[in-house]
C-alpha cells in the first residue's frame, strides 16, 4: 500500500488528517493553569508500548499540548499486527485515548513539516532512531527520544554531531538517571564512601528465545514498508506472543544488551564520571547463540568493559538485574526500587549541600525535567554525547560477543583499534530512499 | 537431494573446502522463508573462527555464483559475510547490486570493506539500475568517502530527477573537502528545492571543520550560508573562538528565531566579567531569552548574577517565577531573596513549591541556614526536616528527643526519624525498645523493620539484626521474635569471614590458625642472594615477562600478551628450612608473589608455595599463602586478619619475611605476623621464585634479598 491509499483509507475511516486544531483546555478535563496558545506543543511519533506511555505522561503535563500522533499501524479491530498486537497501541488507540480530532500521521516527515510543533517524542524501533533524530534536527525540534540512542556506533556519531551543532535540546529516555535511589547510588560512589570502586556487576534481562515462523501477508493498514524504513528488507512475520519481537532480530535492534545497557550501563558511567568517555578494551566472557529459529540473539552472553581508570564493568544476563558496585570499602547494589550495601550503613548516606552533587531531577520526573530544559534550554540530564557514549559502549559488546574475541576501543577518536572486522560492524547501509545524513 | 548437492559442490571446490559444512550449503541453497535457519547459525558461528572463515566465504561465494537462491537467504548470506569479506566477495556480491531487495544487503557488506575494488563496482553499478538502487548506492558510496564516489555522488546532485538530486546533496555532506563545499554552493545559489539540504549540509561541514581546527575550510563553508540560519550557528560560535559566548549573548539579545538554539549552546562556558550586554539588557528581553539567559547564568555557578535573576521571583508568568527559584538552588546566596524563596514553599503552584523546597535542600550558602535555624526555633517542622537533611547536628538530636518525648505520635516526625537515622546509630536507638511505653515500642519496630527490609541480602539482614537487638533484647521478647519473623531470617553473630566478594576463593575458617609470632631477626647470619648489579644466581622460568636490575633493584615488569605466570627462579633448587626476606615495591600495580620451596612439574608448570603479593586494594591478601596454580592455603579473610591486611603498603616499600622450618610456613609483612601454616605435602626444598602474574599491566621492584638458612 503507498502513501495515498493509506490516507485515503485514514479519510474513508474517519480520521481527521492535516491540520492543527487547537483544542479548548476544558475539553481534556484540564483546570487550564496555562492558555492553551501559550502551551509547548508536540506530536508523538511512534504509538507502540513505549511510545503510548510516554505520550499519556506529558498528555497529563498543564504546560504541554498535543498535537499529533504519528504511527505506521492504523490496523483496525481487535487483531495482531506485525511485531504485536493493536489493543493498546497504534494510531486508532491513540486516537481514543488522546482526542479523536488531533492530526494523525503515517509519515513523520508530515509530522516534522510543520511549523506549530515545538518538540517530538520519538519512540520508534531502534532502527529508526537516527534517522528520525536527524530529521528533527533539521527541522530544528527538539526531542525526546527513546534509548538505546542508535542501532550502529557511526549513526550515534552522526546524531550526536547534528543535535550539538543545531542547539535542539535533546532527551534520551535513559529514565534511571531521574530516579532517586539511581541518583543517591551515583553520589554515593562520587563522593568516595566506597572508596575507589575497582569492579561494577551489571545484570540485564535475557534475549528472546527463539523461534521458528513463516512469512505472512501484512495486515491491511500496516505500512510494513514504513516500518522498516532504513533497515534492509526482510519478509514480514508474525510472532503473536509478544509485541517487542523485534529487539530479538539483530536487523533492528542489539537486543536486551543495548536496550537495559542503556540504563544500568548509562548509571554506572555516571557514578564513575566517564559518561563522556567510554571503555578501553572489551572483552566477551562468555557467548551462547540459540541453534534455529527467528530471534537471532544470544540465549546468553557476557562481557567485561576495562577502562583506563583501572575500574571493569561485567555485564551479563546472567548476574542479578541492577547495578552492583564493588569499592574498597564495600559493595551497593542499586536496582529499580531497592539500593542496599554492605556493610548496610553506606546506601544510607546521606549527601550534604557542600558535596558533590547530582543535580539532573528537578522536582518531578524524567519528563517534566525534559519540558524545563525545552523552556530554559539547559541540556536535559540524558543528553546526546551521554547517551552516545553509553550507547557506544552497549554496542561494542554486542560486536566483542559476535566476533568472541576482545576488541581495543580508543573513547577519544572514537573507534576500534587495531581489529579491521570489528571496524566493519560499525556501520551499515540503509535502503532506499532513507541516507544517514552527514 | 543434499547428497547431489553435495557432490556438485565437490566439483566446484577444492575437497577440502567441501567436505566442511557441506550441508550448511546445500541448505542455504535451497533455503526457503520459514524453514529451520540452523545452517545460518551454525555457518556465523564457525566463520568467526579465522582459521576458517576464509574457506567458508569461499564457499558462500560459490553458492551465490552457482545456484538461484532464495532473498532470504541471500540476506542471511549476506550477514555471515559482513564480518568476513574480502576481495574476493567484490565480484561475485557486485552482480546483485540491480535488485531491489538485494541491493541494501550487498551494500550493508560493502559499506566498510576496505578494498579499493569496491568503489569501482559501486561507481559501475550504477547505471542501468532503478532509483531505489541508485540511492542505496549512492549513500555507500558518499559513506566510503573515496575520491570515486565523490565523482560519482557529484554526478547526481545536478540530475533530472529531482528526489535524486536532493539525495545526492544530502550525501555530499560526507566528504568534509573543499570540493564537496563547492559543489554545495552552487546548489545554494541556484536557490532551488534542494537550498535547504544543502545549507544544512554546509552548516554540518563547517561545523565539524570548526571543531577540529581546520577554521580555512569552515570558513569557506560558511560562506553561501546566511549569517541567521539556524544550524550554522554553532559553527560560527565554534569560529568566534574566545568570543564564542559574545556572538551567543547577541543573538539571545537580538532576541529574534534563534534564541533556542543559542540559549543551549552556551551551556557551561559563562563568565561574569564578559556578560556585561546580556545582564545589561536582561530586563527588556522576551520570556524566551530571559529563561534561556538565567539557565546558563545557573550554570555558571556564579552568584553574582543572582540580582539580575531576583526580580523575576515577583514576575506574574509562573515559568519565569519558577525560573527563578530553581536556579537560586546554586547561585542565590542572600539572605533576602532566599526569605522570598522559603515563602514560596507554601505557594499553590506545586512546580514552584518543590522547587523551593529543593533550593533549601540544597543550597549550601550559610543564609539558608540561617533562615532555617530561624524558622526552626518557631517550631517550624519543615524547617527542622531540612536541617535534619542537610546533617545538622543539633537538628538530629533535637528531633531524636522530640521523638523519644512523645512526639512519635506524629507520623511526620516519625517518618523524618526514619530517614535520617543511620545504621550506626540503630543500636543506640533500639537501647529504647526496653521502654515501658507500648506505642513507642511499636513505633520503633516499624522503623528497625523497615530499615532492615530494604537490604535484600538475606545474611546480611541477619547480621545487621543481630547486631542491633542482640544485647538490647534477649531472643526470648517478644518483640524480638516479631522483628526477626517480619524480617524472615533468624537473626546471628556476623560471619568470620567478610569478604563477601572474595569468599569463593577463601580457605575454610577452621584451616587457618591466626599468626602471632613476632618477626625473627633478620639482621644477623644472612647470606644475600642479589648482588645489586647482576641476576647472576638467578634465571627467567616461564612466561615472557622481563626482568632486570635498575638502581640496586630486581624489576620486574609484564608483558600483557603472555598466557602464563612469569618467574625469575634461583639457581640452586635445595632450599628447605630457612628465613627468607626481601623488600619489594609496585611501580604498577600488579598481582606478584615470591614462590619458595617451588618445584616444576611433569607439564613444565611452577609450582609450589607463594606468598601473595596482593595488588587488589580491597582484598589485600599480601603476605598469605597460596598454592601456584592451584588454590589458596591461607587467606586473610578472617576478621583477626584486619591487621595483617592491613600491614601493606600499595605505595611505598614494603619488607616480606618468610620462614620455613619443617612442615610449618610462616611470614610477615613489615614486621606484622601474616601466615602461620602447617603444610604436610610441601615438605620438599626447592628454589625461590619472583612472580610477575599475567594481566594487562604489572612493574615490580625487589631489593635486598637474603637468606639464613636453619639447620
Amino acid at each position: 500500500m503507498d502513501r495515498r491509499e493509506f490516507v485515503k483509507k485514514l479519510a474513508g475511516a474517519g480520521l481527521a488528517i492535516g491540520f492543527p486544531t487547537i483544542i479548548p483546555a476544558s475539553a481534556l478535563g484540564r483546570d487550564g493553569a496555562v492558555a492553551p496558545s501559550e502551551r509547548i506543543t508536540f506530536a508523538s511519533i511512534g504509538l507502540g508500548t513505549q511510545g503510548m506511555g510516554n505520550t499519556n505522561v506529558f498528555f497529563s503535563d498543564k504546560r504541554l499540548q498535543l498535537v499529533g500522533l504519528c504511527d505506521v499501524n492504523a490496523t483496525e479491530g481487535r487483531q495482531y499486527y506485525g511485531y504485536g498486537n493493536n489493543d493498546q497501541r497504534g494510531l486508532q488507540v491513540a486516537r481514543q485515548r488522546f482526542g479523536m480530532d488531533i492530526p494523525c500521521y503515517n509519515d513523520f516527515r508530515e509530522v516534522l513539516a510543520r511549523k506549530d510543533v515545538d518538540f517530538i517524542m520519538s519512540a520508534t524501533p531502534d532502527h529508526w532512531h537516527a534517522i528520525i533524530g536527524l530529521a528533527c534536527v533539521a527541522a530544528g525540534k527538539d526531542v525526546y527520544g527513546e534509548k538505546p540512542l542508535t542501532r550502529t556506533i557511526r549513526e550515534g556519531k552522526v546524531l550526536r554531531d547534528a543535535v550539538e551543532a543545531s542547539g535542539i535540546i535533546w532527551q534520551t529516555g535513559s529514565w534511571q538517571r531521574s530516579i532517586a535511589d539511581f541518583v543517591k547510588a551515583a553520589e554515593i560512589i562520587r563522593n568516595g564512601y566506597l572508596g575507589r570502586v575497582r569492579r561494577i556487576v551489571i545484570g540485564l534481562p535475557s534475549n528472546f528465545r527463539a523461534e521458528t515462523l513463516s512469512p505472512e501477508p501484512v495486515p491491511q493498514g500496516m505500512d510494513w514498508e514504513m516500518w522498516q524504513g532504513p533497515a534492509p528488507r526482510s519478509s514480514y512475520y508474525n510472532p503473536r506472543k509478544t509485541f517487542t519481537r523485534w529487539r530479538g532480530i539483530m536487523n533492528y535492534s542489539a537486543g536486551k544488551i543495548a536496550d537495559w545497557g542503556a540504563h544500568h550501563l548509562d548509571i554506572a558511567h555516571w557514578a564513575l564520571g566517564v559518561d563522556e568517555s567510554g571503555p578501553s578494551e572489551i572483552v566477551p566472557n562468555f557467548v551462547e547463540w540459540p541453534k534455529d529459529g527467528f530471534s537471532d540473539q544470544p540465549m546468553r552472553f557476557g562481557v567485561t568493559f576495562y577502562y583506563d581508570n583501572g575500574v571493569e564493568i561485567e555485564m551479563s544476563d546472567m548476574n542479578r538485574n541492577g547495578v552492583e558496585f564493588f569499592g574498597e570499602k564495600g559493595s551497593l547494589f542499586v536496582a529499580r526500587g531497592m539500593i542496599s550495601s554492605n556493610p548496610i550503613g553506606i546506601a544510607e548516606t546521606r549527601i550534604l549541600p557542600t558535596e558533590d552533587r547530582l543535580f539532573p531531577v528537578r522536582a518531578g520526573n524524567h519528563f517534566t525535567a525534559f519540558v524545563d530544559s525545552v523552556l530554559d534550554r539547559r541540556r536535559a540530564s540524558t543528553d546526546i554525547n551521554i547517551a552516545h557514549r553509553t550507547n557506544t559502549g552497549c554496542l561494542l559488546a554486542e560486536i566483542a560477543y559476535r566476533l568472541n574475541r576482545p576488541i581495543k576501543w580508543d573513547p577519544v577518536k572514537e573507534e576500534i583499534v587495531g581489529d579491521e572486522e570489528a571496524a566493519r560492524m560499525c556501520d551499515r547501509a540503509y535502503a532506499a530512499p532513507w541516507e544517514l545524513k552527514a | 537431494m543434499k547428497k547431489t548437492f553435495f557432490s556438485t559442490l565437490a566439483a566446484l571446490c577444492a575437497a577440502s573446502c567441501a567436505s566442511l559444512y557441506a550441508d550448511n550449503y546445500s541448505d542455504l541453497a535451497a533455503y526457503k522463508a520459514g524453514e529451520s535457519l540452523s545452517w545460518f547459525y551454525e555457518l556465523r558461528g564457525e566463520s568467526l573462527n579465522r582459521s576458517k572463515s576464509a574457506q567458508i566465504e569461499r564457499n558462500i561465494l560459490g553458492v551465490l555464483a552457482e545456484k538461484k537462491i532464495d532473498d532470504g537467504a541471500f540476506k542471511r548470506a549476506c550477514e555471515i559475510l559482513k564480518p568476513i569479506a574480502s576481495e574476493k566477495s567484490v565480484g561475485v556480491l557486485a552482480k546483485f547490486l540491480g535488485d531491489d531487495f538485494r541491493t541494501p544487503w550487498v551494500c550493508d557488506v560493502f559499506i566498510t570493506l576496505d578494498s579499493s575494488s569496491v568503489d569501482g563496482a559501486l561507481a559501475s553499478a550504477l547505471d542501468g539500475v532503478s532509483k531505489k538502487c541508485k540511492m542505496s548506492i549512492l549513500s555507500t558510496l558518499a559513506s566510503r568517502g573515496s575520491s570515486d564516489g565523490f565523482e560519482a555522488v557529484k554526478k547526481y546532485a545536478d540530475s533530472q530527477d529531482a528526489e535524486l538530486a536532493a539525495f545526492a546533496v544530502s550525501a555530499l555532506v560526507k566528504f568534509q573537502d573543499s570540493d564537496a563545499v563547492e559543489v554545495l554552493s552552487s546548489v545554494v545559489a541556484k536557490n532551488d528545492a534542494r537550498k535547504d539540504a544543502a545549507l544544512d549540509a554546509l552548516s554540518m561541514i563547517a561545523y565539524r571543520a570548526a571543531k577540529r581546527g581546520d577554521k580555512s575550510l569552515a570558513k569557506e563553508a560558511l560562506e553561501s550560508v546566511p549569517a541567521d540560519y539556524g544550524m550554522s550557528i554553532a559553527a560560527r560560535a565554534e569560529l568566534a573562538g574566545n568570543d564564542r559566548v559574545k556572538y551567543l549573548d547577541s543573538i539571545i539579545i537580538a532576541d529574534g528565531k534563534n534564541v533556542n538554539r543559542a540559549g543551549r549552546l552556551v551551556y557551561k562556558s559563562r563568565k561574569f566579567e564578559d556578560s556585561g550586554a546580556l545582564v545589561a539588557a536582561f530586563p527588556k528581553l522576551s520570556k524566551k531569552a530571559k529563561l534561556a539567559a538565567v539557565a546558563s547564568f545557573m550554570l555558571s555557578g556564579d552568584t553574582r548574577f543572582y540580582p539580575t535573576v531576583a526580580p523575576l521571583l515577583d514576575s506574574p508568568d509562573a515559568d519565569l517565577r519558577d525560573e527563578a527559584v530553581y536556579s537560586a538552588r546554586f547561585i542565590c546566596t542572600d539572605e533576602t531573596n532566599l526569605r522570598k524563596i522559603y515563602a514560596l514553599i507554601g505557594d499553590k503552584n506545586r512546580i514552584i513549591s518543590s522547587h523551593a523546597r529543593n533550593v533549601f535542600e540544597e543550597n549550601p550558602s550559610f543564609a539558608a541556614v540561617r533562615i532555617l535555624k530561624e524558622a526552626e526555633a518557631k517550631g517550624d517542622l519543615d524547617a527542622l526536616s531540612f536541617l535534619v537533611l542537610r546533617g545538622d547536628i543539633e537538628a538530629r538530636e533535637k528531633l531524636k528527643n522530640m521523638y523519644f518525648a512523645g512526639e512519635y505520635k506524629n507520623p511526620k516526625i516519625s517518618q523524618m526519624l526514619e530517614s535520617l537515622i543511620t545504621y550506626g546509630e540503630m543500636p543506640a536507638f533500639a537501647a529504647k525498645l526496653k521502654s515501658a511505653d507500648e506505642e513507642l515500642r511499636k513505633d520503633m519496630t516499624k522503623i528497625i523493620i523497615k530499615k532492615l527490609a530494604k537490604c535484600r541480602d538475606k545474611l546480611f539482614v541477619a547480621e545487621a539484626a543481630s547486631e542491633i537487638l542482640d544485647g538490647n533484647l534477649s531472643p526470648d521478647d517478644p518483640t524480638y521474635k516479631f522483628i526477626a519473623s517480619k524480617l524472615k531470617v533468624k537473626p546471628q553473630k556476623r560471619k568470620a569471614v567478610w569478604q563477601g566478594e572474595y569468599r569463593p576463593r577463601a580457605v575454610e575458617d577452621r584451616f587457618m590458625k591466626i599468626a602471632q609470632e613476632g618477626e625473627p631477626d633478620i639482621e644477623n647470619g644472612f647470606v644475600s642472594m642479589f648482588d645489586g648489579k647482576t641476576l647472576d644466581g638467578w634465571k627467567t622460568s616461564t612466561g615472557n615477562a622481563k626482568y632486570s636490575v635498575e638502581d640496586g633493584c630486581i624489576l620486574g615488569v609484564t608483558d600483557p600478551k603472555m598466557k602464563q605466570n612469569s618467574f625469575l627462579v634461583s639457581e640452586r633448587a635445595d632450599y628447605k628450612d630457612f628465613i627468607f626476606t626481601c623488600e619489594f615495591k609496585w611501580l604498577d600495580l600488579g598481582n606478584s608473589g615470591v614462590i619458595f620451596r617451588g618445584q616444576v612439574n611433569e607439564n613444565g608448570r611452577i609450582v609450589g608455595p607463594q606468598a601473595e603479593m596482593d595488588s587488589d586494594p580491597k582484598r589485600r591478601w599480601t603476605g598469605g599463602i597460596y598454592n601456584e596454580g592451584a588454590a589458596w592455603m591461607y587467606s586473610l579473610s578472617r576478621r583477626e586478619h584486619e591487621r595483617a591486611r592491613n600491614a601493606v603498603d600499595l605505595f611505598g616499600w614494603n619488607r616480606m619475611t618468610i620462614k620455613c622450618l619443617g612442615d610449618r610456613m610462616q611470614t610477615w609483612i613489615n614486621g606484622v605476623p601474616v601466615s602461620d601454616l602447617e603444610w604436610k605435602e610441601a615438605d620438599k626444598g626447592g628454589f625461590f621464585g619472583l612472580q610477575i602474574h599475567t594481566g594487562k599491566k604489572c612493574k615490580v621492584l625487589w631489593r635486598n634479598i637474603k637468606i639464613r638458612e636453619l639447620k
